[in-house]
């Protein structure tokens, strides 16, 4: 018998795009970068639309979807070889050398920090949200989030005058 | 323990940095990216929506920059000139005032042939590329021998550069030319910091559906803008960079890439010092200064 229920999507398929776009879409893009990102949204849209009457009836529609995605990465990362997240931002380099800078430490990170950091203190998510869509506990998103935190701050705004034995600026190679 | 404000400062970068991303995703896909509409209750949540109305503040201010100019206001602010990896699509007044303040004629296609007096057709006076990145414009014209190249920044300041660029006879043995690479060396103003940029111009595989693409490790892909009718595109990047043209072909799916690399020879300097003066009449007539004789109007 088929499964009519809407977990959450009263007006069906459409809503869900609307959440793949809205919620889903900066996570792909955290983790995964612009152009692997967006690619991967549009192949979970599709996805969504095929199996749609099973992905609207589940609990946590997005976090299943994130799987999908994380899935389908594996041909564009291992296969194609693409590039993920940049590590180079020229068009920002000469308008805002803060932001440049953060976007490049934010390359540095590994993924799963990166896409915890960005989807709290960037898109404003609670850690409960964080873990719903990545399949962990939220102690596991505490932890990638204080560890790409403390990251960040130990290479962006540590001042060697103030710290000089604690500053600890690594090049972006090491980081990574 | 870290201070406070700089929990804050680190908050306010990252909300930048999400708007950031979110604004490239939105060109990349070519559709606006929907922000979540959530209830605003916390600081994060008024700081995000404020930081996502910046962005689009910025990404307004960015494209009319990028109508900005036809007349010189002298100093030209290039350590601001913005670029984008996917270039914007040329408005008519933009071509008009990249033609006005770039005022290619038959004398200075000339001199790239060394001749001192030629005619060239009417569409070889008229740009064959025009690439909009940011606040900055290229415009390509082309002669037998070399592309020249009118850089326009914001202001409408230009600088005109060339390279050597015959017909595309196919002399690497796979029917098209390797691209060809010229770096110029930006100047800031007023002892802001110079940078690099390297100019690729390319020839198109035979064929039509043809897209061209610029690979470079560490940037995500950069869209040129390309001519059928010339069969040849244009794209730059910041940097002295080298990387690979993808050809990508829309119909068939087929592709494949070239290499390309900066010049050897010094880099070409791109100065604030070759701004053009020009003035504008009552009845929008622009005249460059310094040559009174020429008059340009703007229907042409």
């Amino acid at each position: 018998m088929e499964n009519t229920r809407n977990h959450g999507y009263p007006d069906g398929f459409d809503a869900l795009i609307d959440e793949i776009r809205s919620r889903l879409l900066p996570a792909l893009v955290s983790k995964w970068g612009i152009e692997v990102g967006s690619d991967l949204c549009s192949e979970v849209e599709e996805y969504a639309w095929e199996y749609r009457r099973k992905v609207i009836a589940m609990e946590n529609p997005l976090g299943y979807l994130y799987r999908v995605a994380q899935s389908k990465s594996r041909s564009h990362v291992r296969w194609m070889n693409r590039n993920t997240f940049p590590s180079r931002f020229p068009d920002v380099v000469h308008e805002d050398m803060q932001l440049h800078d953060t976007l490049q430490m934010l390359a540095g990170l590994n993924p799963d920090q990166r896409v915890c950091v960005m989807l709290v203190h960037a898109f404003g998510w609670t850690y409960a949200e964080v873990a719903d869509l990545l399949g962990v506990t939220r102690a596991v998103v505490n932890h990638h989030v204080h560890r790409g935190i403390a990251r960040l701050r130990s290479t962006a705004f540590t001042d060697p005058l103030l710290s000089p034995s604690t500053a600890t600026t690594l090049p972006l190679e090491e980081q990574s | 323990m870290n201070h406070p404000h700089e929990s804050q400062e680190l908050d306010d970068v990252l909300g930048r940095a999400g708007d950031y991303l979110m604004r490239r995703t939105a060109e990349y896909r070519e559709t606006p990216v929907v922000m979540n509409v959530r209830p605003i209750s916390t600081r994060r949540g008024k700081r995000l929506l404020v930081g996502t109305a910046a962005a689009a503040t910025l990404c307004v201010t960015a494209l009319a920059g990028s109508f900005i100019g036809g007349t010189s206001s002298g100093k030209v602010d290039v350590a601001k000139a913005a670029w984008s990896a996917i270039p914007s699509a040329p408005t008519d007044d933009l071509i008009k005032q990249t033609k006005n303040n770039c005022h290619i004629t038959n004398e200075t296609l000339a001199g790239y042939e060394g001749a001192t007096v030629a005619t060239f057709p009417q569409d070889m006076l008229d740009p064959a590329l025009i690439d909009v990145r940011g606040t900055t414009t290229t415009a390509v014209y082309f002669t037998p021998s070399h592309a020249v190249l009118c850089v326009q920044f914001a202001d409408g300041s230009v600088s005109v550069n060339d390279m050597p660029m015959g017909p595309n006879d196919g002399n690497d043995g796979n029917g098209w030319k390797t691209p060809g690479t010229i770096t110029v060396k930006i100047d800031g103003n007023d002892g802001t910091e110079s940078f690099m940029a390297t100019m690729i111009v390319g020839y198109l595989p035979d064929g039509e559906n043809w897209d061209p693409y610029i690979k470079v490790d560490g940037i995500e892909t950069v869209a040129a803008t390309k001519s059928e009718r010339w069969g040849r595109y244009i794209a730059w990047i910041p940097g002295e960079v080298s990387g690979l043209v993808a050809m990508v072909n829309k119909l068939t799916d087929e592709g494949f890439d070239l290499p390309f690399g900066p010049e050897e020879e010094a880099p070409v300097q791109l100065s604030p010092e070759t701004t053009i003066e020009t003035k504008v009449s009552d009845q929008g007539v622009v005249t460059p200064l310094g040559d009174p004789a020429t008059t340009v109007s703007p229907g042409d």
